[in-house]
This record gives structure tokens, C-alpha cells and sequence, in this order.
């Protein structure tokens, strides 16, 4: 059922609304009204064109009413609450990214079915005005073992200057292990993680051994083999 | 013999708060209700209505929630808020004291001024 003068009615009051929020439900409370009174000529005899046309013209002036409308629907009220609530929803995004804790947000990257086992650690070690702080060790089914640190830098101002290996990855068993991946994520606080793969199961001992421009340090971590976790 | 739109102005107010006191209603209904007390007595534009509930509404006298109503069609009705239902005895008053004082001056009633 087309109704052009209703549409038009509704299109010439809708172009005096300023704030575009409002449109929609302007529109459906004015084309409910026009339908309503619409019915009620029908039930009168007349047909369908008559009955839209006195239902318009009984609704007045579209220009009058649309400039009144917006008088009500001040654009500046409106936009205040928009942009509120937009703050508010950010605001609390911004807050409930802060509280998730870095081990959910990283090493949750590794699906809980994958893994065998994760070891707490709480290992710190300072290069310099670097801190590295060794917080997790996740051990996956695929061989992959993952070594999850924050560091950061003592001095406020420094920038990184792109120190982001924690040194060799090796085990009690004389293996050493190249391949694999690294990501970080943060500010002042970078919190990373890197991934070897291939990591043998029989080794009972992750050894990160770092020698690098004369610094060094050497972190020995225990792991639990065979029996301890199948 | 219909009044015009001037003369409803300062009681329009009075007369959609009332309609509201006795129960929720949307717009279309208003204007039915208006027309049948009134005996036609009351001829607006019927599209001249929404900017005044628009404008109770942000006013805080009434509240409007969508509904499917009777016929079972979702209509945006409006309901009178506690701070609406004050309004009223303040318009009631008003109407009060403006229709004394048009009697008086029209009827030619006399007063003593104490």
C-alpha cells in the first residue's frame, strides 16, 4: 500500500528535526497517528486515497509541526547525552581491559585443552635498567613450550631500544632451541611472551641462559616429566 | 461553534494532564478522547499534539513506553509522572482563578475592593 502525501507529511516534518536520533521514533508515533485516523475514515465508507488525504491534511501544517518537534528534540541536549554515553561505555571498556590480568590475556591465547602443564614462577632478573620478571611456564601438547616475562625499564624516559631477547633457551639435556616466535604487548610494562618449539619431553629442567655484551644471567626451572602430569 | 488554538493554549496542559491522570493513552487516543468531551468543541491540528507531550515529557510530567495496545498494534503511550500529577493541581488552580476572573469581568459581577 503506497501512501505518498502520508510519506511526504512525515519526510517534511522529519527535515526540521535537527538531532538524528530522534528521527525514527518521531516517525513511527506520526505515521500511527495517520494510519489510525485512517482506519477511522475507512470505516466511515471512504476509500483509500480519500481517507489519507483527510487524514493528512487533519494533522496541519508539516512545517509548523517539525519546527515545534525540534524545539523539543534539542539537537545540543541530545548530543551531550550521545557523547555521555559513549564516554561511559569507553570508560568501562578501558577499565575492564585494565583489570583482565596479563596470564589471561596472553598466555590465554593458548587454548586450555592444549596444554599439559603451567609452572607459577616468580623469577626476577635486572640487565642493566632492564627488569625481567619470569612469570609463567606453559608446556603444550604440540611440543611448543612457552615462556611468558614483563619487563620494563627503570629509567621513565628510556625508550625501548628493542631488547626483547631473554637469551638462549636450552634444557638439562644438552638441547638448545632456536625456532619459534615471540609477542609483547604494553606500555612502560611490556608483558611477552616467547615460544619454542619442539621442546623435549624428557627434559626435566628449562634453562634461559642470557651472555650478551657481557651481561648475564641464568634461570634453571624445574619441569615435571612423565608420571608427574599424565 | 469551534474555539480556537489560541484559546486552548494556556489550558492544554490542564487538559492533556487530566486525560493522563485517568489513564495511559498514546496520541491518536488523546485526540479521540479531546474530541468526544468536548463535542468537537476542541478542533486542532491533530499533529500539533506531539510537540506538547513531547514537551511534558521533557518536562519530566509524563513518561511515554511503547505498548501493544487493544488492537494489538505497538502504540507509544504516555503515562503522568508523580511530578505531572503536581502540575496538575497547579494548572487546576490556574484555570480556577482564570475562569473567576473572567466571569467576574464577563458576567459584570460587582466586587468591593477591601
Amino acid at each position: 500500500m503506497l501512501l505518498p502525501k502520508k510519506d511526504k507529511f512525515i519526510a517534511e516534518v522529519l527535515s526540521h528535526i535537527k538531532f538524528p536520533f530522534d528521527k525514527e521514533d518521531i516517525k513511527t508515533e506520526l505515521e500511527h497517528h495517520i494510519l489510525d485516523k485512517m482506519e477511522y475514515y475507512n470505516e466511515q465508507g471512504y476509500d483509500e486515497e480519500e481517507a489519507e488525504q483527510l487524514s493528512v491534511h487533519d494533522m496541519g501544517d508539516a512545517g509548523e509541526i517539525g519546527v515545534e518537534l525540534n524545539k523539543q528534540h534539542n539537537p545540543f541536549i541530545g548530543w551531550v547525552w550521545v557523547i555521555t554515553n559513549v564516554l561511559v561505555l569507553f570508560s568501562v571498556c578501558v577499565l575492564a581491559f585494565s583489570l583482565i590480568p596479563f596470564f589471561s590475556s596472553l598466555a590465554g591465547t593458548i587454548p586450555q585443552s592444549n596444554i599439559i602443564y603451567t609452572i607459577d614462577l616468580d623469577e626476577q632478573v635486572k640487565i642493566d635498567d632492564r627488569v625481567i620478571k619470569f612469570t609463567h611456564v606453559i608446556y603444550e601438547k604440540n611440543g611448543s613450550m612457552n615462556i611468558i616475562y614483563e619487563h620494563y625499564d627503570t629509567r621513565l624516559w628510556a625508550s625501548g631500544w628493542g631488547f626483547h631477547d631473554i637469551g638462549e633457551i636450552e634444557d638439562n639435556l644438552g638441547n638448545k632451541y632456536w625456532v619459534g616466535s615471540s609477542s609483547s604487548r604494553g606500555g612502560i610494562k611490556t608483558r611477552s611472551i616467547r615460544t619454542v618449539n619442539d621442546f623435549s619431553a624428557e627434559a626435566d629442567t628449562l634453562i634461559i641462559d642470557y651472555d650478551e655484551f657481557n651481561r648475564r644471567y641464568r634461570l634453571e626451572i624445574n619441569l615435571p616429566i612423565g608420571d608427574q602430569y599424565e | 461553534m469551534n474555539i480556537d488554538k489560541g484559546l486552548i493554549g494556556g489550558s492544554t496542559f490542564l487538559l492533556l494532564l487530566s486525560l493522563l491522570e485517568e489513564a495511559d493513552r498514546y496520541g491518536y487516543e488523546i485526540i479521540r478522547e479531546l474530541d468526544k468531551r468536548s463535542n468537537k468543541v476542541f478542533q486542532f491540528k491533530e499533529g500539533t499534539l506531539y510537540p506538547v507531550l513531547h514537551k511534558l515529557e521533557n518536562k519530566g510530567y509524563v513518561r511515554s513506553y511503547v505498548k501493544r495496545g487493544e488492537t494489538g498494534k505497538e502504540r507509544k503511550y504516555y503515562k503522568i509522572t508523580e511530578k505531572g500529577q503536581k502540575q496538575l493541581v497547579e494548572e487546576k488552580k490556574k484555570w480556577e482563578l482564570f475562569s473567576l476572573a473572567v466571569n467576574r469581568v464577563a458576567g459584570g459581577e460587582v466586587h468591593a475592593f477591601a
